[in-house]
């Protein structure tokens, strides 16, 4: 089957989707068609992304079983575009990406596999323009985009013991029973040691130097998540609302300096940029 | 080079009240915010500064009196001028906190390492989550607004 065949099945899968019983047209069964489609569109994707998309789901409501979503609309909305005009800029533009700010004073920022990303207001509170949001944003993109937690998280449970047969949260209605019960806490539970316990260094250096080139490349000031930084570095190690972040990642003042030797000398190169702080004091500090 | 500093002028970020950092290493202190420009001398690790303004990667400090530029990066922030060593910035940092929105967190739920290891999947939550999406097109409208534009080559690795 050529490409364009599957596309063309894939936009007539789309179409039908919308109806909500099949006709029979001309002897030809559209049921079987749609089905036909939805196959093919699942192979267009790939099962790879579908089993990550599913994990991620779990791992994010668990997350939000731990703290719950903002409930504050203009906020959640500015976080999102900010957040999906950093991830366009990425390598997997196309992920379903979400963004969330946790209605909680603990300072901190969490990807999950698949696309969701979230931010405490803890964390936004310690920033004053929209290019340090894009640049801690983008540090969580980059995670996304690396595979960071994923590839933790399988290495940690074994290939065929995580993901496979995980069901989409979001797929099914009523709420998950037996099997996917048993699947939805199995996942959750690596994604809390692994959530606890941090991601090795390396990646976390990684997705500094990516974060930083993500929001640069979306057009901000490029030293937004360096600005980040050198507050995190400033905030007093003891607090109680930043033990997780301090005991998850590298200390600040070794991120900066990391940075600096990625990207310090590119950014030299760049002209003045901007940090779009009105926008966000606007949006966030109302 | 006058119209990229007037730029970069324009674009200067005041640091709020005089705020104090030290040099995290050895730093030259510049004439003006350009690795070529003049060294008016050199701080030696841990000396203290007073920070003016961030223009781009270097912010503008006064070092024994010495006005000056150093690299950001060689930058740490420690306190206000004259508050004994109190934060700057701990309006932001600490009175913010559980004011800004109202209420602080309550119940079982929270983000501490504990609270974390005893969280419930909450699907419901879940689903306001995805319920948040905005379009790609609107991101890129909103992009456009703050006059953001796009530069994908930077740092462009090889596939």
């Amino acid at each position: 089957m050529n490409r364009a065949l599957l596309l063309a099945l894939a936009v007539v899968a789309a179409l039908l989707a919308a109806c909500k019983s099949m006709p029979n047209i001309g002897g030809l069964d559209l049921n079987k068609v749609v089905d036909t489609a939805k196959t093919v569109k699942t192979a267009v994707a790939g099962p790879d992304e579908e089993e990550e998309r599913a994990m991620g789901q779990a791992v994010a409501a668990t997350l939000l079983g731990a703290s719950k979503p903002l409930a504050d609309p203009a906020v959640q909305r500015y976080v999102n575009r900010v957040g999906l005009w950093v991830a366009l800029q990425s390598s997997r533009p196309d992920l379903p990406w979400r963004f969330a700010v946790l209605d909680n004073a603990n300072v901190n920022a969490f990807a999950t596999p698949g696309g969701y990303v979230f931010i405490t207001r803890g964390l936004l509170d310690q920033m004053q323009t929209e290019a340090e949001l894009a640049g801690a944003l983008g540090h969580e993109i980059a995670h996304v985009e690396r595979k960071h937690h994923l590839n933790a998280m399988k290495k940690e449970a074994g290939m065929k013991l995580l993901g496979q047969g995980t069901q989409l949260l979001l797929s099914r209605t009523g709420a998950p029973q037996g099997t996917d019960m048993e699947r939805l806490n199995q996942v959750a539970g690596v994604a809390k040691g692994l959530y606890t316990r941090g991601l090795d260094k390396a990646d976390e250096y990684e997705a500094d130097r990516i974060g930083a080139i993500l929001a640069t490349r979306a057009g901000y000031d490029p030293y937004g998540l360096a600005q980040v930084l050198q507050t995190l570095d400033s905030l007093s190690a003891e607090s109680s609302q930043l033990a997780l972040l301090f005991k998850t990642h590298p200390r600040p003042a070794d991120r900066l300096t990391q940075l600096d030797k990625a990207l310090g000398p590119q950014f030299d190169t760049l002209g003045a940029r901007p940090d779009v702080a009105a926008r966000f004091v606007a949006t966030v500090r109302k | 080079m006058r119209n990229a500093l007037l730029l970069l002028a324009l674009l200067a970020l005041p640091v709020s009240a005089a705020q104090m950092g030290t040099v995290a290493r050895s730093a030259t202190l510049h004439a003006s915010p350009l690795g070529d420009s003049k060294t008016l001398k050199v701080l030696p690790p841990g000396a203290s500064v007073e920070v003016m303004k961030r223009v781009g990667g270097w912010y503008q400090v006064k070092a024994d009196g010495t006005a000056g530029w150093v690299r950001m990066w060689l930058l740490r922030f420690t306190g206000a001028a004259g508050s004994g060593g109190t934060s700057a910035l701990s309006v932001l940092k600490t009175g913010r906190s559980s004011s800004t929105y109202g209420t602080a967190t309550t119940g079982v739920r929270g983000l501490s390492e504990e609270e974390l290891k005893n969280a419930k999947p909450d699907p419901a939550a879940l689903q306001l989550v995805e319920n948040l999406a905005v379009a790609p097109a609107d991101a890129r409208g909103f992009a456009k607004q703050a006059e953001l534009k796009a530069s994908p080559k930077f740092m462009q690795e090889k596939p």
